[in-house]
């Protein structure tokens, strides 16, 4: 399916109404790029999108199988008690002649609880614990163009809680990540310098907040690997 | 360990007899690598292809891997060509495991002709280990014909010979088996086919793909401006201190003054760019090839334009949107070179600099900087020297900038970076100011993103950006016409995704769009039936494919992509993807995260676990040239064999006139 997206404005208070993906959940068997065929329906679905309304926060239609763990709905108060943040209040668009600059909402958010709700970047991960997380969807692949790529700049790098011998696995859905928001510069374990971090609570999918876990034994996920490596 | 049939073994037997006991050492050190790369010291063989071949003049580092006998070491080694010794500091370099590296830097000859490169090595205890590669230096015949002053590559990476022929079933109205438009690539008059092997694949990637056009040579994949060696990544020079090969820039503006301007769409980092001026053996180093674009490059290639993307490397660490690291060994290294590099070639060492404000440093050194397309518009009439940073990474692609301008939705960094110019425009602008040098100059223009999309499969999108790259050729045209001392070359650095033209659509878009959301023949999500729905009775074959038809708006873009009648591409170096043959909203969803309403899976043949996208092929790829010494760029070529050509023509007047 066609993902589709709002007319951005260049005036600041943008809205992007995102569609989710169409897409058979991942299976933690799979060792290829993609799920195998005959498995179970949909996480939300995509027909067409309203202003203002993200069907990325639909849930899954009634009788879908989890395959992940399955640890509930996160808490109504807990979940309020992150503020929502969208990508375009973290730098000033556009962007002057030379670096970007926080905006004021940012400055104001630095360690505080935040919500944002996005696309896990799908890359090589150098850290099994750290992904890369953007409005859109976005897909790199560190052994053909290192670091070299066209990532949004207003990439946040969601910081999971490591768990010896696991690491976070690629999910083309949109996803909420709750967590507190780290601003500054700091150098990644591929190279990159991130700006923008949140040091993950919860990550959620839907309105309802169905929590999953994405994490995943470190030799049976899919494309997100361990180091990179520059064999190309 | 490499088989070296050509080293020489002296054995050394030390007796000592202590108290009764007798201890014999027996002393093998090998020679494991030997610069420039042969056929004679890999294999044995001294015929020709001569793996390595210079112009005379040009700057070429030597080096040798010796791998010594446990806890011995090389005290000494000496080069040798043709049995006279190279004169010149030969440094000895420990590199772990017992193995040393041996460097005799910036060495060039000038009598064409086959040479014998031999390398003797004495270690502590006195064993000897030689070996003995060759290379050729190609002679520059002084011709009659008419000299190159102005040279430009047009290098659409990754462009094959079906991305081009999509681009003119585009735009190029094919009818009753003619086109009635050609593209601007097409009316150059000479074709030859290249052979695009690396040094170490028939696979290449980028960096060997264009350093082939700039330094005549083969290189390892990742690695440009120079050959492989052994030391480590992980120390301190790894990256920085390969055996160099002079650039044609530096040469060029060592000899004639020329000036030197790369222009790309992508990361102004990246490999094609790069490839061109700086000397490294790894292409991702962003710091330190940034550093020494303005170090090296502004200094002795004389590089006068550099524009793209990439403005991330060239903001202060500590500055909010800055990449620059402090390491050089880390992704996105700084530069710093070992004294003899430094030394024998004449450039700054370097220094472990994340601090540093690069753009203030190149406005220093007399460039004006262009952060956007009107400020490149804005540059005044006597600038010499142009620097333009359009995007903290990649520039966004043609197809999203002409949406953008025709006042769609803004994806991809646009609404960031809203004012990127065209490549076209890009091109004109350094034309501008490039001619400015009264002794011409060297261009390189890069269509980045025909690879980049080519890899995400996005059919519109890379070709969209060959009709950019196109009307970046007919800018350079437009300059030939008025400069008829300027040879033009069009050409890739490989083929990307095994791209081909395989039919037309059976259905009009209406159809077509009804079932890209029908979740294939059964309806329901997931059961990957898609082909039933979206390949049978949609693709048409043969006589089926019939004529596509777009409609050209006065930008030179289609209206529209997704036309009643479209052309349909396959990918036969394909990662997984789902396909509904429409154009995909916005840039760089994954392959299998988008299109899946149709539940057309198609499984890749390049796929698994690690390649989310389509790869690079090895087939042959075409260059179109025009110009004073195009002549002599026809028949099928090594890639290597362009840049000499191109010297010919540039030093000593066109053959084949």
């Amino acid at each position: 399916m066609r993902i589709l997206l709002e007319c951005k404005m260049s005036s600041p208070s943008l809205v992007l109404a995102l569609a989710s993906l169409a897409f058979p959940p991942v299976s933690c068997a799979a060792q290829t790029n993609v799920p195998a065929p005959s498995v179970d329906p949909m996480i939300g679905m995509a027909e067409g999108h309203a202003p203002g309304h993200s069907r990325a926060q639909d849930d899954r239609p009634d009788g879908a199988r989890a395959t992940e763990p399955d640890a509930g709905f996160l808490d109504g108060k807990v979940a309020a008690d992150y503020m929502a943040v969208r990508f375009a209040d973290l730098f000033v668009a556009p962007v002057g002649p030379k670096g970007l600059q926080y905006t004021t909402t940012a400055r104001e958010l630095e360690n505080q609880r935040v919500r944002m709700t996005g696309f896990m970047v799908r890359q090589i991960n150098a850290d099994p614990s750290v992904f890369m997380f953007t409005e859109a969807p976005f897909s790199t692949l560190e052994q053909e163009y290192g670091i070299a790529d066209g990532i949004p700049h207003d990439v946040v790098h969601a910081l999971l809680p490591p768990r010896a011998g696991y690491g976070s696995a690629w999910q083309p859905y949109a996803v909420t990540v709750f967590g507190r928001l780290e601003l500054g510069g700091r150098q990644e374990a591929d190279g990159r310098i991130s700006y923008v971090r949140i040091l993950v609570d919860h990550v959620t999918v839907g309105a309802r907040h169905r929590r999953i876990d994405l994490l995943r034994p470190l030799d049976r996920r899919d494309v997100n690997l361990g180091p990179h490596r520059h064999h190309h | 360990m490499r088989c070296n049939c050509n080293r020489k073994r002296i054995v050394c037997l030390a007796t000592l007899v202590v108290g009764g006991w007798s201890t014999i050492a027996l002393a093998d050190p090998m020679v494991t690598r030997l610069n420039p790369p042969s056929a004679l010291f890999a294999y044995g063989d001294p015929n020709p292809p001569y793996i390595s071949r210079f112009v005379p003049g040009q700057r070429f580092d030597l080096q040798a891997t010796i791998q010594a006998d446990p806890s011995a070491n090389v005290s000494s080694a000496g080069f040798s060509i043709d049995g006279t010794p190279v004169p010149g500091d030969v440094t000895i370099t420990p590199i772990g495991g017992d193995a040393f590296s041996a460097t005799l830097r910036a060495h060039s000859v000038k009598r064409p002709g086959v040479y014998e490169l031999t390398v003797d090595s004495l270690q502590s205890d006195g064993a000897m280990a030689s070996a003995t590669g060759n290379f050729e230096i190609v002679g520059l015949i002084p011709s009659p014909g008419p000299s190159a002053k102005n040279i430009i590559f047009l290098i659409g990476d990754g462009m094959g010979i079906a991305h081009r022929t999509a681009a003119r079933l585009i735009i190029g109205n094919v009818q009753l088996g003619k086109a009635e438009k050609r593209l601007a690539m097409d009316t150059l008059p000479y074709t030859a086919l290249l052979n695009v092997a690396s040094l170490n694949s028939i696979v290449t990637d980028s960096a060997p793909g264009a350093a082939c056009y700039s330094t005549g040579n083969k290189s390892n994949n990742n690695q440009e401006g120079v050959f492989p060696d052994d030391t480590p990544n992980s120390e301190y020079y790894g990256k920085w201190d390969n055996p160099r090969v002079e650039h044609m820039g530096s040469y060029l503006a060592r000899t004639q003054g020329k000036a030197l301007g790369i222009v790309t769409t992508a990361d102004v980092e990246d490999a094609t760019p790069a490839a061109f001026a700086v000397y490294t053996q790894d292409r991702g180093a962003g710091t330190g090839i940034c550093d020494m674009y303005l170090d090296e490059a502004a200094t002795n290639h004389n590089l006068r334009v550099l524009m793209g993307g990439g403005r991330k490397w060239f903001i202060p660490q500590g500055e909010v949107g800055s990449s620059r690291v402090a390491s050089t060994t880390s992704g996105g290294a700084d530069y710093v070179l070992p004294g003899d590099v430094a030394a024998a070639w004449g450039v700054p060492a370097g220094a472990v600099d994340p601090a540093r404000d690069l753009i203030t440093d190149f406005q220093a050194a007399g460039f004006y900087y262009a952060a956007d397309n009107t400020a490149m518009d804005a540059a005044p009439a006597n600038t010499k020297r142009l620097l333009g940073l359009f995007a903290s990474g990649h520039m966004d692609v043609a197809l999203d900038k002409i949406g953008a301008r025709r006042g769609g939705p803004q994806v991809g960094e646009i609404s960031a970076y809203p004012d990127q110019p065209m490549l076209d425009e890009m091109t004109a602008a350094a034309l501008l100011v490039l001619s400015r040098n009264d002794e011409g100059f060297v261009l390189m223009v890069e269509a980045a993103s025909i690879d980049k999309q080519a890899h995400n499969m996005d059919t519109e999108r890379w070709i969209a950006d060959t009709i950019e790259f196109d009307r970046a050729i007919q800018a350079s045209l437009d300059f030939q016409a008025e400069h008829p001392d300027t040879l033009i070359m069009v050409t890739a650095d490989h083929e990307c995704a095994g791209i081909n033209i395989i039919g037309g659509t059976r259905v009009d878009n209406a159809t077509l769009q009804a079932k890209a959301t029908a979740h294939g023949a059964d309806g329901v999500p997931g059961t990957n039936d898609g082909n039933l729905t979206l390949r049978n009775g949609v693709v048409g074959t043969y006589t089926d494919a019939g004529f596509p038809t777009y409609t050209i708006a006065a930008d030179g873009y289609p209206e529209t992509f997704d036309t009643d009648k479209k052309v349909l591409i396959g990918y036969a170096a394909s990662g997984d993807r789902y396909e509904d043959w429409l154009t995909n909203p916005a840039p760089y969803v994954s392959p299998v995260a988008r299109d899946t309403e149709g539940d057309f899976f198609i499984a890749g043949q390049a796929a698994g676990i690690g390649v989310g996208s389509a790869v690079h092929t090895g087939s042959d790829i075409p260059l179109s040239a025009g110009g004073p010494g195009a002549a002599r760029l026809t028949g099928v070529m090594d890639n290597t064999d362009v840049f000499f050509t191109v010297m010919q023509a540039a030093s000593h007047g066109a053959q084949g006139h």
